[in-house]
């Protein structure tokens, strides 16, 4: 017996391991602007007070999306995403909702754009491992499951001034989505590892699955953040210019 | 006593299986695309053109390139977590290609082909305006994991809301790791991607950065129900 639950807990820890890959390579882009973090499976979005219907956010709904990193990079590419005795969480909430705009989209096709404002976001970290296992077939509900996405220490947090789903049925009739976004870095243990804690602008982006949610859900977000480019900004000047400032 | 104890752990295996799987996932990615064999002198840009023109003219063929950053559970065991692991779509040949209210849509013939690589070398590396020296070559080095018909495939992009996407069917057919899933469940796998641009990630002669994933959206939802109700649908 003890041999099968041996078995049994080793090829639990190999599922766990298996979700995430060898990072770092992945991390690089070669343009000096890289991957900070991505998720894949385990991201989960609702609104409040209720979920679109036929695409269409009312204005004043809430957007949170909960998710479980699989990559991480930069600064936070040493902690471990397979431990066993803890994960890393993100949460991005309070993104509310401006109401949904429907436009044509190419020849035939229709495009339902929401804007969402003045939300954030926490990347927490904590004990014991809870939700880095949830699929579509077993994440709890959201009002269930935002407390134990939403808990620990808080390794990054800041502000998504602005979020953008695009869902478009397409001139052949695939429908589509994505999300768009800009997050900046305000606060969490990691902060001062970003732009010496300059609140320098992110692209957050992925897809944005609208079909066959979780009972609760209304979209399964795929996506990453990159990370802020904190390049100083420069221009060319002439030394005599440069002279005058001091004089 | 041992039999009450497997009756418990087979128990508690069948309450974490979920009574309908309501989406099944193989992998996600994340990379850069291109187009190869371009018509330059068609109408809507050239190959490789990126911020202004529309890209992908009939005759061309949509290349991407990447990592793979996650794996199902499917994989556990059979992949080596140390190693790296990169994707390369390819032989996505355009069919049609309208631009239309600032819209790009695109669809390609059938048999394109996404393929996943497994090496120790580490080596993956973009490189600019591909196909150049290490791409794709050092994304398509190393032992072939499991690989897949892409049909269906088409991409669509809004160049006023600078986002788009691209959605295809998989059917998977070959590598090293395609026996762990099993023959009835290899069709049918969406390959889905958002496509985002301009983002200072897209490294020169690339078009889009990718994100996105493989996975089965799902069965219909289904209701319990009499055979009384039933029948009372149709009086």
């Amino acid at each position: 017996m003890k041999r099968i639950l041996g078995t049994a807990a080793l090829f639990t820890l190999l599922a766990a391991a298996s979700l995430t890959s060898n990072a770092h390579a992945q991390c690089v882009t070669g343009t000096g602007t890289n991957i900070l973090l991505k998720w894949d499976a385990n991201g989960f979005a609702s609104e409040t007070p209720a979920n679109p219907v036929g695409n269409i956010s009312p204005a004043a709904n809430v957007l949170t999306i909960l998710a479980s990193p699989s990559l991480l990079c930069g600064p936070l590419a040493g902690i471990n995403l397979a431990d066993p005795t803890s994960e890393v969480t993100l949460v991005l909430g309070g993104l509310v909702s401006q109401g949904t705009v429907t436009t044509p989209f190419g020849s035939s096709g229709t495009k339902w754009t929401t804007v969402y404002r003045n939300g954030g976001f926490n990347l927490y970290q904590h004990t014991p491992v809870v939700v880095r296992g949830y699929t579509s077939a077993t994440v709890p509900a959201p009002a269930v499951a935002l407390p134990q996405y939403a808990n620990g220490t808080v390794l990054l947090g800041g502000n998504v001034d602005s979020l953008v789903t695009v869902i478009t049925k397409s001139s052949f009739g695939v429908i589509n989505g994505s999300f768009k976004g800009a997050y900046r870095v305000t606060g969490g243990s990691y902060r001062l590892s970003f732009c010496n804690g300059a609140q320098v602008p992110g692209l957050l982006d992925g897809l944005w699955d609208i079909q066959s949610q979780p009972a609760g859900y209304s979209a399964h977000p795929n996506g990453k953040f990159d990370a802020p480019d904190c390049t100083t900004p420069t221009r060319q000047s002439t030394w005599g210019k440069i002279k005058t400032l001091y004089r | 006593m041992k039999k009450a104890l497997l009756l418990l752990f087979a128990l508690s295996v069948m309450a974490a299986t979920p009574a309908f799987a309501q989406r099944d996932f193989l992998l996600g990615f994340t990379g850069f695309d291109y187009s190869s064999n371009g018509c330059s002198s068609c109408a809507g840009g050239s190959a490789n053109s990126t911020n202004v023109s529309p890209f992908l003219n009939v005759g061309d063929t949509y290349n991407s390139v990447g990592f793979v950053t996650s794996f199902s559970t499917l994989f556990a065991g059979f992949v080596n977590n140390s190693a790296e692991h990169t994707y390369f779509l390819t032989g996505a040949n355009v069919v049609t290609s309208s631009f239309t209210n600032n819209v790009l849509e695109v669809q390609f013939a059938p048999g394109a082909r996404i393929r996943v690589y497994e090496d120790n070398s580490h080596n993956a590396d973009y490189g600019v305006n591909p196909a150049n020296a290490t791409s794709p070559s050092t994304f398509i080095d190393g032992n072939l994991l499991i690989g897949a018909a892409v049909n269906g495939l088409a991409l669509t992009y809004d160049y006023d809301a600078n986002q788009g996407g691209i959605d295809g069917t998989a059917t998977l057919d070959e590598g090293a790791d395609l026996f762990v899933v099993s023959p009835g469940r290899r069709a049918g796998w969406v390959l889905s991607g958002q496509a985002g641009r301009p983002n200072a990630t897209v490294p020169a002669g690339y078009v889009n950065q990718l994100s996105g994933e493989m996975q089965i959206p799902g069965v219909t939802p289904a209701a319990h129900k009499s055979w009384g109700s039933l029948k009372a649908l149709y009086r």
